[in-house]
This record gives C-alpha cells, sequence and structure tokens, in this order.
C-alpha cells in the first residue's frame, strides 16, 4: 500500500528490501528471512529486529543471523543477499535438567515430598532455559507427571511436558513466555482489513473417545502355598510332583537315603520340603474384590519382591516391607511342637518368580500330634499384578470418556496411574473380609486428564485470516502461528501479517509438527528425558 | 506354644549337634526317645548310627532322638545330650526334678527314675505325644550289684546289677562279666562294679 510509511532495521545489516518472518508455537525458534544488497557482515551479533508500519515499531527482540547466501533477482540481472535471522528460542538448544519429581510409592500415589504440579515442573525448565519473565499460570493442576530428568535438554523437558498435559509454550520468541492449555485463549481478531474472507471450520482431530490406559493394578493378599518334589528320572526331564499325604517322604529330609540318583537327589535336594509354589488364593476362592476375572490358575499371579505396607526408612524416606511368610510350622525349636495357629515364618526365604515359587535354604515342615512330619501350611503374603489366565490381558486401570469426534479414540499412555489393593483378613487369617485401596486419588487424576484433554478438542474452530497491514498478533493456545511479510520494492506488495487459529497454514518452515519430530528423533538418539 | 518366636537361622534345633541315625528298631521311634546304638556306616560321607530299642544288655551311653518321630528303616536326627535337652521319661515311674537321676531301662524308649545315665535339669514338657524332660547324659561307668556267686581273685563272674532309689536298691535287667582282678567277691554280697580300659571291675564293698 502506498502512503503507509513502513521499515525494517536489523543492527549490522543495510539496505534491506523484503522480509518474511514466520513464527509458530513451541520450542523450535521462529525465522525470518531478510533480502538485502549483497554485502559483507562483519557481525552475527543478536539484536532487535523492528519493523517499521505506519509510524508504529514492532519488535521481534534477540533475532540472530545464522545463515546467508545469493539468490538471483527475478528477471533483474545480479543478485540479492539473503539472510537467515533465528529468534530467542534459539538459545534453548543448550543447557541441562536434573531432577526426580512425581515419584510413585508401591501404591500408586505420590511420594509427598516429590510431588509437583505442572506448572512447577514448568518453572524448573524455564529457569534452566535461562528464563526470567514467564507466566505459567494458566497451566492445568491436580495431575503429576512422572519426572525423571538425567540432565536432559531443558526445552526439550518442557515440551514433552506441555505435551503430557495439553499445553502450548508461546512467547518464547519474545523472551516472555507464556504456556497455554491448548485450545485457549483468544480467537484471532476480526477488526481491521483482512485479504481472505473469514471461513472457519471445526477442527477435524477430535477422537470418539479418550481412552485413558493406566498402569498395572498392585494388590496385596495372602496366598496358599504346597510344597513340591522335583524328580528327574533321566538327566533332561524334570517332573514338578506335588506328593499326595501318603507319598510326602517319611524320612530326613536332610539326607534323602531314599533317593539314590545323585542327579535325582541334587533335584530332590532343591526342592523337597524347600520348594512351595504358590497355588491359589489363601482360602482358596477364585474370585477377587476389584477383579473382573476370575483367578483359577496359580500363573494369573505375577509376584512381587515387596509387599503395599510401608516403613519409613533413616535414608531413604518411605519404602516397602518384604513380602512374608506365614503358617504353622515347625519353629525350629527345641520340643516337638509346631505352631497350632498360623504365625509369622521368622527365617529367611526368596520368592522365584519364575515358577511363583517361594523357596527356603532348609526344610520346612509341620510335626503331627504324634510328632511325624507332615506338609506345613504355608502363606505368602506380598504384591502381585493378576493376568487373566490365557495370559491375554493384565489387571491394569483404565479411563475411558466420549468426545464424538470423527476419529479413532486417542489412547492417553499413563503409565504412572494406577492403584492398590490390600486386602484385610478375618479372625482365621486366611478369610478376605475387607479391602483398602488407592483408588481414589488415582481416578481422581485420570478424571483431570480427561477433562484436560476433553477441553483441547471440544468447540475448536479452524481460522486463518491475512491483514494488509503489521497487527502484534499473540500466539496462544488457539492462536499457533503468525507470518509478518513485507517488502519495500515497489512491485511486490506491502506490509502484511496472516495468522491462523488451531492449525499452521505455513507448512514448509519448521512446523510444530516437524519440529516433533525432530525432538522425537533427537531424544533417541541423544538419550534426552522422557 | 507360647513366648518369644525364635529366629530361624540362629535357633536351638539349628545349633544343636545332631548326628544322623538309621531306624533298625522295627517300630516307630517317638520324639525324644532313649535309643540303643548298635553300629556305625559312613552315609554319603556322613556318620550315621544304626539303633534299636534298649533292652537287657547294659550300655555306657545311648542316642537320644530329636524332635521328629521316624519311621522304621528312615533316617532320623539324635544327640548324645552333652548339651542338656529333652528326652522322653515314663511318666509312671514318677515326675522327674532338678537334680535326680534317670536311665534307660529294657524294651522302653522312655527313662526310668533312680537308674544311672542322666542327670535331670528340670523343665517338663507334653510334646507331640511325650512326656519330655531336660537332662544331660553322662557316660555311666560305676555301678552297684551281686555276684550271682563267689568270685575268687584274678577270676571273672557274673554280676547282677541293681538299681534304685535309696534303700529300694533291686535287681535289673542287665548282668555284667566281671574280672575281681583285686580281691576275691562273695556270691549276693553287695559289691561294686566299675569300668577301666574297656573292662568291667568288681571290687567287695559288703563284708562277706
Amino acid at each position: 500500500m502506498t502512503g503507509i510509511p513502513t521499515g525494517l532495521t536489523f543492527p549490522g545489516i543495510e539496505d534491506i528490501s523484503a522480509f518474511e518472518y514466520v513464527c509458530g508455537r513451541g520450542i523450535e525458534p521462529g525465522q525470518c528471512i531478510i533480502e538485502c544488497l549483497p554485502q559483507e557482515l562483519m557481525t552475527n551479533a543478536a539484536g532487535d529486529l523492528v519493523i517499521t508500519y505506519d509510524e508504529n515499531d514492532y519488535t521481534v527482540p534477540d533475532m540472530a543471523p545464522v545463515e546467508q547466501w545469493l539468490k538471483q533477482q527475478d528477471g533483474v540481472t545480479g543478485f540479492r543477499m539473503c539472510v537467515r535471522l533465528l529468534d530467542h528460542r534459539r538459545r534453548w538448544k543448550g543447557g541441562a535438567i536434573a531432577g526426580r519429581y512425581n515419584v510413585r510409592l508401591a501404591d500408586g500415589t505420590v511420594y509427598t515430598p516429590t510431588k509437583k504440579e505442572p506448572f512447577e515442573l514448568a518453572e524448573l525448565c524455564l529457569q534452566a532455559m535461562g528464563e526470567t519473565a514467564y507466566d505459567v499460570s494458566r497451566m492445568p493442576t491436580g495431575v503429576y507427571p512422572p519426572i525423571l530428568w538425567d540432565n536432559c535438554n531443558p526445552a526439550q523437558a518442557l515440551d514433552h511436558l506441555c505435551r503430557y498435559v495439553a499445553c502450548e509454550i508461546t512467547g518464547g520468541e519474545r523472551a516472555a513466555v507464556v504456556i497455554w492449555p491448548t485450545g485457549t485463549g483468544d480467537d484471532l481478531p476480526d477488526d481491521g482489513e483482512y485479504i481472505n474472507p473469514p471461513y472457519p471450520m471445526p477442527t477435524t482431530n477430535a477422537p470418539i473417545t479418550l481412552l485413558l490406559m493406566g498402569g498395572k493394578i498392585i494388590f496385596q493378599a495372602k496366598l496358599l502355598l504346597k510344597g513340591h518334589v522335583i524328580q528327574s528320572s533321566v538327566a533332561t526331564t524334570l517332573t514338578p510332583v506335588i506328593p499326595a499325604d501318603t507319598n510326602w517322604p517319611r524320612e530326613s529330609p536332610w539326607s534323602l537315603p531314599g533317593i539314590t540318583t545323585d542327579e535325582t537327589r541334587q533335584d530332590a535336594f532343591e526342592s523337597e520340603f524347600r520348594q512351595f509354589p504358590v497355588v491359589s488364593l489363601a482360602d482358596g476362592a477364585n474370585t477377587l474384590p476389584f477383579v473382573a476375572f476370575p483367578i483359577t490358575a496359580p500363573h494369573q499371579f505375577i509376584l512381587q519382591n515387596y509387599r503395599l505396607d510401608v516403613f519409613t526408612s533413616l535414608s531413604l524416606g518411605t519404602e516397602s516391607l518384604p513380602p512374608r511368610v506365614e503358617g504353622k510350622f515347625f519353629p525350629y525349636a527345641d520340643d516337638a511342637d509346631s505352631h497350632t495357629t498360623i504365625k509369622p515364618f521368622t527365617g529367611r526365604f526368596l520368592i522365584r518368580q519364575d515358577g511363583n515359587i517361594v523357596e527356603f535354604p532348609y526344610p520346612v515342615w509341620k510335626t503331627s500330634t504324634t510328632g511325624e512330619m507332615e506338609e506345613p501350611d504355608l502363606y505368602l503374603l506380598t504384591a502381585f499384578y493378576l493376568q487373566k489366565v490365557d495370559r491375554d490381558g493384565i489387571c491394569v486401570f483404565t479411563a475411558s470418556r466420549l468426545i464424538g469426534g470423527p476419529n479413532a479414540p486417542k489412547v492417553l499412555q499413563r503409565p504412572e496411574l494406577f492403584f492398590g489393593v490390600k486386602y484385610l483378613y478375618a479372625a482365621n487369617g486366611i478369610t478376605i473380609i475387607d479391602a483398602l485401596h488407592t483408588l481414589d486419588p488415582c481416578n481422581a487424576e485420570a478424571q483431570r486428564y480427561l477433562d484436560i484433554f476433553t477441553a483441547s478438542f471440544t468447540n475448536q474452530v479452524m481460522l486463518d485470516r491475512e491483514w494488509l497491514e503489521i497487527r502484534d498478533i499473540a500466539l496462544n493456545g488457539k492462536i499457533a502461528q503468525v507470518r509478518y511479510k513485507g517488502s519495500v520494492r515497489d512491485n511486490d506488495g506491502g506490509f502484511t501479517t496472516r495468522a491462523s487459529q488451531n492449525f499452521e497454514f505455513d507448512i514448509h518452515g519448521p512446523t510444530l509438527t516437524d519440529g516433533q519430530v525432530r525432538r522425537d528423533v533427537t531424544s533417541k538418539l541423544e538419550r534426552s528425558c522422557p | 506354644m507360647t513366648g518369644i518366636l525364635p529366629e530361624i537361622t540362629a535357633s536351638p534345633f539349628i545349633q544343636n549337634p545332631w548326628k544322623r541315625f538309621a531306624n533298625a528298631s522295627g517300630e516307630t521311634i517317638p520324639p525324644f526317645s532313649v535309643m540303643r546304638i548298635t553300629g556305625c556306616t559312613n552315609n554319603y560321607g556322613e556318620i550315621t548310627f544304626t539303633v534299636a530299642k534298649p533292652n537287657s544288655t547294659f550300655q555306657h551311653d545311648y542316642l537320644i532322638n530329636g524332635p521328629i518321630a521316624v519311621r522304621d528303616t528312615k533316617y532320623g536326627l539324635g544327640t548324645t545330650l552333652a548339651q542338656a535337652g529333652y528326652v522322653a521319661y515314663r511318666s509312671g515311674s514318677g515326675t522327674p526334678a532338678y537334680g535326680e537321676e534317670w536311665g534307660a531301662k529294657n524294651a522302653q524308649w522312655t527313662l526310668e527314675k533312680n537308674r544311672p545315665g542322666f542327670k535331670i535339669e528340670g523343665g517338663i514338657k507334653s510334646t507331640a505325644g511325650v512326656d519330655a524332660i531336660v537332662a544331660r547324659q553322662h557316660l555311666v561307668t560305676d555301678l552297684i550289684g551281686k555276684p550271682d556267686s563267689d568270685i575268687a581273685k584274678g577270676a571273672t563272674g557274673t554280676v547282677s546289677i541293681y538299681m534304685g532309689a535309696q534303700g529300694a536298691e533291686a535287681v535289673t535287667e542287665y548282668d555284667l562279666t566281671c574280672s575281681a582282678l583285686g580281691a576275691a567277691v562273695t556270691g549276693s554280697k553287695w559289691c561294686v562294679v566299675f569300668w577301666r580300659n574297656g573292662v568291667w571291675y568288681v571290687g567287695p564293698w559288703e563284708c562277706p
């Protein structure tokens, strides 16, 4: 447009004739291509890019030239020089951040000394990025993403965090970062003289449902143990035998004189009175509260080496207690009496997770009323996961919400969201009468994630406008990309501003999507933070 | 069972110096039984005693079964009770008290009162159907008895062994062939019997 004063300045570059600056959300720097007369650039120092339009100056601070090349002028002999400038976000390429936050205890709750809301985590990242001006107040609360920063790039960590909680990073080009929940913020202004007519359309990225896939539910219950003897008749054949009462060895378990083959003796010494596989729940029931499928086979239990009961240690804070064996057994005392009520076993044992076997380093038995050796009544109290009998599914926490969009379900992988169930027992020690669980905080956090992502898809409209002027358009949770363009040559048109809402119109520059792909590849190569 | 549960790996059963034995008695040996050693073998590198029920042949000492009943031909763990431990007693013989002496008897797995071999420490316990008492065994090398007939100085002869409470000493099932090396002894008179260098000797105790 004629008659409106325009201009573009950048320190150290003279005779600028045209520019195009594309700026998007995220951590990738926006780039500005300046056209000027060929000249020797004596410095690559950073400076402010000042766009003058109609007596107003629009300043993009802290740009820096990174590249230059010559371009032949269309229809004219001679060359123009192009210089690429990158905005302030180029400084986010370096730096390191370390820390571990939102650590989950064995029951799925967050360990309080490590608990941080997303905005607190974002602050840590921004400070590590060297930023002093930022606004993270709009970030969602009530969710606690798992953080393990092992000296990784803080900008990438911030980017991953924001994607985890459906937020957008804006303002980096102005050195005044503002983090917006996706889909929030002002719409594009609808005043001024814009070139293209406004034809908004609903966004097309909404899924039919949101499906949150949590972690494995952890249970703690008493499990029944039964002794077995591994007997091999040949070197390579091992047959686990759970002997009937009449076949239970009535001889010294320390010498096994009735077993005369060396290999068989070796197997028997490892197993007889020493190995006790898990066979069922303590009372033999095949259902559990909070479990949707029946428990009919021992392999459904995926045993762990801890209980959900915790204690406070001197050095590490809250820790899980180890598994416990209890039952009626000979306590290796002076007299011949075995326990007649269930007592805790006070010796050493280990859990062999291959085969769900509790193994003792010495024989364990029970004496009858006449002092003869019998199979002991043993129970294992430990934490475990549960899988279906056909091994085609593990009990996990899930949550979902109907969105109604045109696309397939969107899965939110949140393995840190799970809950623990600890069963309580009657006086007989083996019948379940109640359960303690941590489902409520787990479900509350899951519902918050669903709220966050539902809002990012709901009632979103794509819009694209271009004005015949320079307008200062701030990016936000809706406004995804802005392009400032201008030429002072008479034949190349005036200064324009183009901005898009809920999509990116410029696919040639470093778009948000391209940046995500690059970051994903880079993080895999450089082992950056999750 | 009451009281404080022991830690298994440091428990009394683990600490005791057990010896393996093979039951050749023809019957199940109850816990804490008094067993007669009849021989010894090496079983997979381990000393294994063969045991049977006490009989009418006098033994200097016995092996005491541990807390597990052992069926015939099977193996168990026993101890000499050099350290005190549980041993079964026959309740019909009385109630053991600290300081008393009880000992083995023909055809029973249990101790009998006023017989040599076991000094009572106390701690009666009924366990696994057995009446048991804490006792400590010692080697029996001195007895009393009466020769069946006169034994000349330097000759050998049979002595019937007597045991029992003071004033109620009675003949037992045991007979010993003894040497009257030092002096002649008179038949049916009290004498002392003692074990030296693998030989039973007899000496006069009651005037002829």
